[in-house]
């Protein structure tokens, strides 16, 4: 067996950009609705929404990738995709400027990401499709969202934030049961 | 043959009352029938044998569902009475044996069962699997007996409490009964012989008690106690054994000494007389004892005559009375509650989606259409709406919630056995036991309760002879107090030992540079280090002091059920640990607040006042930063606007709000624009991405739909120190 594989991917645009990200990890795609920030966090990470009860975080691709922020528009909108982080399947939001269309992308046709050339950050990329001689830039989620990458900018945006100390007693010291 | 039919009877009375599906009573059934076996095979002729076997059998597959004609097991029985009678006279039994026997196995294996086969005397309550563990299936029932067992332990222990108080009280001995008796019915069908035979056994001694034979005292209660504490063991073995697949299930406790001791108890007792239908009327002040004797004189000469008819004869009283007498006596005679076991994710469901319903509720009250229709029929119905989910929501609520009193009463008995380990004088007393509480929160806070019960007992009180020295009474008081406060329970541990050494504990605060200096503490902060990790482990103040072991642990489990524990203690006159928890985990009693565009939510429990400052009271303290004067006291003032980034609407305190806050006795200012209504919201987590915020404690649903941010005192304050 090659590696001719059908996949579906979800597009959506950032800047001029097009990015797409595997279908199966895409719950659903909302307008945009108030979110509440969370104060102390680094930008990238724009607060929480509800979503039909539910307590959901959501990141700002743009700022994510280093794109700089934009003001909203009417397209702007929410992909809530359904990850597995730590064993737990968590629903996180990714605020895009718009989303475009579900597209099939034969696998074999996904170049690696480039090395140079880009001025995103390519840790996040998985790889470079085509569709009518445009590039697609395929996006790792998982890496996005992983808890490393979101611990590590806790821990660098705790050393940023004016004010914020050292006191954080760390999750090692929440979980350990106690026995009186 | 004397002993064979007394074991006849009461298994042809048990087989004729036996209803479907009372697992207990079967499982008792096969008891009986496995001792009517011993002497049973002893006889030379092997029909009572054979037919003892397939009653046997029946009865399983009655217990397994496979068989439901309860008539033909009273049948059977009556045909195996025949047969013994037949014996004993020596005649022939004349009834068909073998369609008896034949369908006594289903009508199956007739066949294979020889005749005059000697076999039959060795087999077993349930044959043991040849090879290996218990399948599937019985490791199953196995589990779900050992939980049900341990229950049943727990829920004996706190009988036995109650007993020790009213050792007269036949409802209570009965209650103790039941349980025991659900034990060896159903270990005996499991073929737990040994847990069989102990529970069997203090089951007599109950059943003694019960018929009014002789008194319970403190003696007989220590030794159920010991037969429980001997049953755990050997229960939670199973329950070890079964995860390990370990097919000695029972262990090898040895439970004769114990046997022994239990025999001896019950051979020993003496009688004494019950109380009845009168004594309640007495009671309960419809007759005089007077009147009632002559009621009884009556009955003497009367015999038959029931005492309630002599005395409505007499009108001595109502016949309403005796009426209501006799429902009590009823009433008391089968005090069992009813109740359906639920799954408690099942319940935490319930409750999630009642929570959903609220919000949804009120966000329909708020819709622009809906707010702008001049329909009052509309209003009605929603506000009917409102009324219902809010109903639902506080049934749903109260569904969780358990009386605290199992968690104290098993105090009781930590309380006596280290009052006696440690030679102390102790009274425990217990007040507002009925205070409900939620039972995730019952199941956590058991362990603390237990740590700072043992603490008071232990190092709180004092030996007698330094009580008397010190001009107290020679017992020491240990007073466990729960009730409500706004949106809290407070659980109180009180003693009136020693106190806490204030001199030591600072003194051992600097030695373990917690602290600098002891200047500008307040009585509570010092106490606090005594919940400081690892604390008292290293020194000596644990035995002057008397506390500290482990109250770190105390303190993380409390504030992981959103509480929090506060001391107060004076020398010499004790100490008292403050638990306050919230109501339930899942429900906040806050007031939501803006700041410029966001909304938060303050917990109604933090907040003292809130006020609109004089400009002369805001001062910019050198080093200190914003204070505002207060009530006379200068408190620090926060700006939320600028701790939590947020553009504010107002600048200056004296435009907005500043709401005097308080946690563990400091008190901060929290200046915002505006206050904008009481609400009980439904606690939800922001997600492991957002569980470390500082000043946060999570998220909750507002009425618009919208997140609102739950704020979290400790942080607040860790953040204003900062």
């Amino acid at each position: 067996m090659s590696n001719h594989q059908i996949q579906q991917y979800l597009t959506f645009t950032i800047g001029d950009e097009v990015f797409a990200l595997e279908i199966s990890k895409v719950r659903e795609v909302l307008d945009y609705t108030t979110i509440t920030k969370v104060p102390r966090m680094p930008d990238f990470l724009r607060g929480v929404i509800n979503l039909r009860g539910n307590v959901v975080p959501v990141v700002d691709m743009r700022l994510k990738l280093g794109m700089g922020a934009v003001d909203r528009t009417v397209d702007t909108c929410i992909v809530i995709v359904e990850l597995d982080i730590d064993g737990d399947m968590t629903q996180m939001g990714a605020l895009a400027d718009s989303v475009k269309e579900v597209i099939d992308l034969d696998t074999a046709n996904i170049a690696p990401p480039p090395k140079l050339g880009t001025r995103l950050k390519t840790e996040f990329i998985k790889g470079m499709g085509r569709q009518d001689d445009k590039f697609l830039i395929i996006l790792d989620i998982d890496r996005i969202f992983s808890s490393e990458e979101l611990t590590l900018v806790r821990e660098s945006s705790e050393m940023l934030l004016p004010g914020s100390l050292k006191a954080d007693v760390g999750p090692a010291a929440e979980s350990g049961q106690a026995h009186a | 043959m004397q002993e064979i039919t007394q074991h006849l009877d009461r298994i042809a009375l048990k087989a004729v009352t036996l209803e479907s599906g009372d697992i207990p009573a079967m499982g008792e059934l096969l008891n009986a029938l496995d001792e009517l076996a011993k002497p049973v095979n002893t006889l030379s002729n092997p029909l009572p044998g054979m037919i003892v076997h397939g009653l046997h059998g029946f009865v399983e597959r009655l217990i397994l569902n496979e068989e439901n004609d309860l008539e033909f097991l009273g049948k059977s029985v009556g045909e195996l009475q025949e047969v013994f009678r037949a014996i004993q006279v020596d005649e022939n039994y004349m009834g068909d044996h073998l369609d008896l026997l034949r369908r006594l196995d289903g009508g199956k294996a007739a066949e294979e069962v020889p005749e005059d086969s000697q076999t039959i005397g060795t087999w077993q309550t349930r044959p043991p699997k040849e090879e290996g563990f218990l399948s599937d299936e019985d490791a199953m029932i196995m589990r779900d007996f050992a939980m049900e067992a341990i229950e049943n332990l727990d829920k004996i222990e706190l009988d036995l409490m109650d007993l020790a108080q009213n050792p007269d009280s036949t409802d209570i001995i009965n209650d103790i009964f039941r349980p025991f008796h659900t034990i060896k019915g159903v270990s005996g069908f499991l073929n737990l012989t040994r847990i069989n035979r102990l529970s069997h056994c203090t089951e007599n001694l109950l059943d003694s008690a019960r018929k009014g034979e002789f008194t319970l005292t403190e003696d007989h209660t220590d030794i159920i106690l010991e037969a429980v504490d001997v049953l755990k063991e050997m229960i939670r073995h199973i329950q070890n054994a079964l995860v390990a697949k370990d097919p000695n299930l029972e262990g090898s406790m040895a439970i004769e000494p114990m046997l022994a001791k239990i025999e001896a108890v019950i051979a020993g007792a003496t009688s004494a007389g019950p109380p009845r239908l009168g004594d309640i009327l007495v009671d309960s002040g419809y007759i005089s004892k007077e009147n009632l004797q002559k009621g009884l004189e009556i009955q003497k000469q009367n015999p038959s005559e029931k005492i309630g008819k002599i005395l409505v004869e007499e009108k001595l009283v109502q016949p309403r009375q005796v009426a209501a007498a006799l429902d009590t006596q009823r009433k008391a005679a089968k005090a069992v509650d009813l109740q359906v076991k639920v799954d408690t994710v099942k319940l935490d469901n319930l409750i999630d989606l009642t929570g959903e319903l609220v919000i949804t509720q009120s966000m329909l009250r708020q819709n622009e259409v809906i707010c702008s229709s001049k329909d009052p029929r509309l209003y009605q119905n929603i506000n009917q709406l409102s009324k219902i989910v809010s109903d639902l929501q506080k049934t749903a609520m109260f569904m969780r919630m358990i009386p605290i009193k199992n968690t104290f009463q098993k105090m009781v008995r930590l309380v006596r056995d280290l009052a006696r380990s440690s030679g102390k004088k102790v009274d425990l007393e217990m007040q507002g036991e009925d205070t409900e509480i939620d039972r995730n929160v019952v199941e956590e806070i058991y362990e603390p309760l237990v740590h700072m019960v043992r603490n008071a007992v232990d190092h709180g009180l004092e030996t007698p002879a330094e009580r008397l020295a010190a001009g107290k009474s020679e017992t020491g008081k240990v007073i466990l107090r729960a009730y409500h406060k706004g949106s809290s329970i407070m659980i109180e541990i009180r003693d009136d030992g020693r106190g806490l050494n204030k001199e030591r504990i600072l003194e051992k605060a600097l030695a373990a540079n917690l602290i600098h200096s002891a200047t500008g503490l307040t009585n509570e902060q010092i106490f606090d280090f005594i919940f400081h990790p690892g604390f008292s482990t290293a020194s000596q103040v644990t035995d002057v002091s008397g506390r500290g072991v482990g109250m770190d642990v105390v303190k993380k489990r409390i504030e992981k059920l959103k509480g929090h524990v506060a001391i107060s203690s004076e020398p010499g006159k004790g100490t008292v640990f403050s638990i306050a928890l919230p109501l339930t985990l899942a429900i906040i009693e806050g007031m939501v607040v803006r700041v410029g565009e966001e909304r938060y939510i303050l917990p109604t429990l933090a907040i003292v006042e809130s006020v609109r400052p004089e400009q002369s009271n805001c001062f910019t303290v050198a080093g200190k930063g914003e204070m505002i004067k207060f009530r006379g006291e200068l408190l620090p003032m926060m700006r939320l606007s600028g701790t939590f980034a947020v553009a504010g609407q107002y600048q200056n305190p004296w435009e907005g709000l500043v709401v005097a806050v308080e946690h563990k006795g400091r008190k901060l200012g929290l200046f915002l624009d505006e206050l904008l209504g009481k609400e009980e919201v439904v606690i939800k987590g922001l997600g492991e991405t957002f569980s470390k915020v500082k000043g946060i404690s999570g998220g909750a649903i507002l009425g618009d739909g919208r997140i609102g941010l739950i704020l979290d005192m400790e942080g607040l304050f860790e953040l204003a120190e900062e």
